[in-house]
């Protein structure tokens, strides 16, 4: 965020030796896609994306919510060109997706982490399936030793490098899927409802590593979630429901919308919703209750002044 | 987590000079082994060969025990193998009649040669396997297959098909374990003594894990795309091997085994 | 139908270099026509307790009684309780097989022995019992969405008339509407059908919403049973089971250190609304 806004400040100055402002990270404009087979589809996979449009700045940590159905993991496909849209565009570090001679250098900057964390851990132990990604690069050996080390330190799983998939838990499965990722040394961190299978702490585990990099590697976060509460630490929220963007802003703003929560299918925060009916009832309460403490401190002020 | 501390397969850990070989030369002494084996048909040429089966079954430190267990099933192959040369062939003087049956010389003589061959085989080539780790295998194929890959032949292709089969083994196996136990609480019966209903008890196991492991290839591809799969076209490996001089002294070791053999038989 | 469980021992390949306790010494009770919630990290040995119920695994040592069956060590033939106490493993849309959707719901009745006419009539109870309409019936399982799968899979099991119901994470990989309609769903078993209902879980939000009684797990031994108010009373023992208060709870607890007269501990977000709303009108607040 600051980077983004510094950059901003640095172009204003101007003149001579004005830099541009940085390229967005992800850049969609218009995007609008349909699986082109079903028109009448009733499965709540082939959801439809409509004109959707999305900035998202290097370094930003935006958390993307949705139902089930709602189109939020077919949009994520279109960031990694998995998908291309049918109409509008999507630009990664300023490569346009539907390009297919840009389509492998923008996998590599822009690393998706799926659900399954099975279904994506591909080497027979730990250590060959971070080099995977190196492997398809065509990375030299002694290089791809090097990143391996370098990525397992990252995700604090270097301990683990000589086991086999089936002997880690979800969320080191997890760690190992995002440490492959970094090896390849990406920009963007994509996150496709990576912890829905996960267990609490499995859960933890991922978010905490993924913070991380967040802060000390300025990677740009992208992460698909139905997790209300893994949205209150993003920079931006954004809120998705049949295929379009119904909210967009920073957690504060976004989640206290209520009845737009609920009508998206998505769960509202404790206090929020707590506050709400509270304020329905006559209750005075400040409109900008987001946390629980919040809302401890406005109950207490009403129930102990006399 | 059910962690399986045994990896699938044969292999027996361990740090014998066996297990540190390089396993292209395992494979490629193995490989002449199996074909040779058959040239051997006289006593001396057996032991030979016999020898060679059992210094390297007490070079690898393997435990007596666990070879035994791994081979127990097939001493029954081998007992039926001996009774038919024994009782079948017809040739040479007889050396005894009892009731119907008739005993040759040669029979006994095919059946003796027939059984230690085939068990020196096995257990020779048991070596191989408990030795050396599945994946290490795959991979010691792939590096000397490569040079197909001139002519077209898939070699990369074919070897990440199988360290993937390999890779997932287990998982499968473990959903095969969560999938049986819910239908055992739906009452599916994976123990009737009956024949047929052990088979149709089948279905319930079958359709639900081919159905998720065709899922699972499809997201596994996909994950493999967004990774930058594409091909075999200028990947390079993580994984190396390289020969070690124990390992070119086993190759050419091979010349005076082998040359042995074939002065030794009878020709 | 009421469970006992005594002394409940079990050790995973007992006897070999890869042994595991799972369970050590649990003692517990399970009231008929209850609502239970066990919580426990991974590998606390909620698993494997639970598949004792229905004869999925035998003890290694002690002995529990589910109704009147009593289950020993050396008891062999368990597969009575299988009918009694029905059991929905994580993500049970995954054990479904058959060609459609009736045939796999009428799976498990069938491998009872039922009657045609028995089998048709607990089908159609159980479809009604999961709200699934009749034209999902006659197609393929795969044609369903998600949701309406793990239903089915819901229905399969209760189409055996069990007395009682253990699922197994009901929730895992749901959005929440969905997490809402399944629990929603439990609930309503629960009080028109009077089941006994064991619900495995990691939601602590959930168990306190629910259950009547809460049952703490760590390594293998149970730490801790109660209502949901004597549990969280006790923040103590749920830190030292990797656990957290729900965040209701969480909320009075922290709003009542600031109080002189305590609000009550309760668990959902009505109920709280309530409680505020009456403390506010007492105090002549508004």
């Amino acid at each position: 965020m600051a980077f983004f806004v510094s950059s901003f400040f640095l172009y204003l100055e101007g003149g001579e030796g004005a830099i541009m402002p940085p390229v967005p990270a992800i850049d969609v404009r218009g995007l609008t896609y349909a699986y082109a087979s079903d028109e009448h589809s009733e499965e709540k996979n082939h959801a439809v994306l409509q004109g959707i449009d999305l900035q998202v700045a290097p370094g930003e940590y935006v958390v993307i919510l949705g139902h089930n159905g709602s189109g939020k993991s077919t949009f994520a496909k279109q960031l990694n060109a998995l998908l291309t849209p049918t109409d509008g565009r999507v630009l990664v570090c300023g490569m346009d997706t539907r390009d297919e001679a840009h389509r492998w250098e923008i996998r590599r900057q822009a690393g998706m982490v799926f659900q399954n964390p099975d279904n994506q851990i591909v080497g027979t132990n730990v250590a060959e399936d971070v080099a995977f990604g190196l492997e398809n690069m065509g990375v030299s050996p002694d290089e791809m030793v090097r990143r391996v080390e370098e990525a397992l330190a990252k995700l604090n799983i270097a301990h683990l490098a000589e086991q086999e998939p089936h002997q880690l838990s979800g969320g080191q499965k997890q760690r190992l899927a995002i440490a492959g990722i970094m090896a390849m040394r990406p920009s963007i961190l994509i996150l496709d409802e990576a912890t829905a299978m996960l267990d609490p702490q499995g859960r933890q585990e991922v978010m905490e590593a993924v913070r991380q990099l967040n802060r000390e590697e300025g990677i740009t976060v992208i992460q698909i979630t139905h997790f209300m509460e893994e949205a209150l630490l993003a920079d931006r929220v954004i809120v998705i429901h049949e295929g379009r963007i119904r909210l967009v802003g920073p957690p504060g703003e976004v989640l206290l919308q209520r009845d737009v929560l609920l009508d998206a299918g998505l769960d509202v925060p404790f206090a929020v919703e707590l506050a709400s009916r509270l304020r329905r009832q006559g209750i005075k309460l400040d409109e900008n209750i987001l946390h629980g403490e919040q809302l401890v401190e406005a109950l207490w002020k009403l129930l102990s002044n006399p | 987590m059910n962690a399986s501390q045994l990896s699938i397969g044969q292999y027996y850990p361990g740090r014998s000079w066996l297990h540190r070989l390089d396993p292209r030369s395992k494979l490629i002494f193995v490989f002449f082994y199996v074909v040779f084996i058959f040239f051997a048909n006289n006593a001396a040429s057996l032991c030979w060969m016999g020898a060679a089966a059992i210094g390297g079954l007490l070079a690898s430190r393997i435990p007596v025990s666990i070879v035994y267990r791994g081979l127990k099933p097939i001493f029954w192959l081998l007992a039926l193998l001996a009774l038919m040369h024994i009782f079948l062939t017809q040739e040479g003087p007889v050396l005894l009649r009892w009731g119907w049956f008739t005993v040759y010389e040669e029979g006994v003589r095919q059946a003796v040669l027939v059984t230690f061959r085939l068990f020196f085989l096995i257990l020779f080539s048991s070596l191989l396997t408990y030795t050396t780790r599945p994946m290490d295998l795959t991979f010691g194929l792939e590096k000397l297959f490569s040079p197909l890959k001139r002519f077209r032949v898939p070699v990369g292709e074919l070897s990440l098909m199988m360290s993937i089969a390999l890779r997932f083994i287990p998982t499968l196996l473990e959903e095969t374990d969560k999938i049986k136990k819910a239908q055992m609480a739906r009452g599916a019966d994976f123990e009737s003594r009956n024949l047929a209903s052990r088979i149709r008890s089948l279905l319930p196991l079958l359709v639900p894990l081919f159905v998720s492991s065709f899922q699972r290839a499809e997201e596994l591809a996909m994950a493999m795309e967004a990774r930058g799969y594409r091909g075999e076209e200028g990947r390079t490996r993580y994984r190396r091997l390289s020969m070690g001089t124990a390992d070119w002294l086993l190759l050419l070791g091979a010349i005076p085994f082998y040359a042995g053999l074939f002065l030794l038989r009878t020709w | 139908m009421e469970i006992v469980v005594q002394s409940l021992t079990h050790i995973y390949q007992p006897g070999t270099i890869f042994a595991r306790t799972a369970l050590k010494d649990v003692n517990l009770n399970i009231p008929s026509g209850s609502f239970t919630a066990i919580v426990g990290h991974t590998g606390s040995g909620k698993s494997t307790l639970v598949q004792h119920f229905n004869g999925l695994l035998r003890p290694t040592e002690g002995t529990l009684r589910v109704g009147t069956v009593e289950i020993t060590p050396r008891k062999s033939d368990l597969r009575a309780l299988r009918q009694m106490v029905g059991m929905v493993f994580q993500y049970p849309e995954h054990q479904l097989f058959e060609e459609t959707v009736e045939k796999d719901i009428a799976f498990g009745p069938k491998q009872l022995g039922w009657p045609d006419e028995l089998v048709r009539q607990s089908v159609a109870e159980a479809v009604r019992m999961v709200g699934l309409k009749k034209e999902h019936l006659s197609r393929s399982p795969y044609a369903l969405s998600g949701g309406e799968r793990r239903r089915a899979a819901l229905a399969g099991v209760l189409a055996m008339r069990p007395k009682v119901l253990i699922l197994d994470e009901p929730t895992a990989g749901l959005d929440p509407r969905g997490r809402r309609e399944i629990l929603a769903l439990l609930e309503r078993l629960h009080r028109e059908e009077g089941m006994t209902i064991i619900m495995v879980t990691h939601s602590m939000e959930d168990a306190a919403r629910y259950a009547q009684q809460l049952v703490v797990m760590k390594d293998g031994q149970v730490l801790l049973t109660g209502t949901p108010q004597e549990v969280f009373a006790r923040e103590d023992v749920l830190n030292a089971a990797g656990l957290a208060l729900p965040e209701p709870a969480r909320f009075v607890k922290a709003l009542n250190s600031r109080l002189e007269r305590p609000l009550p501990l309760l668990m959902t977000v009505e109920a709280l609304e309530r409680e505020i709303v009456a403390r506010l009108a007492r105090e002549g607040m508004r």
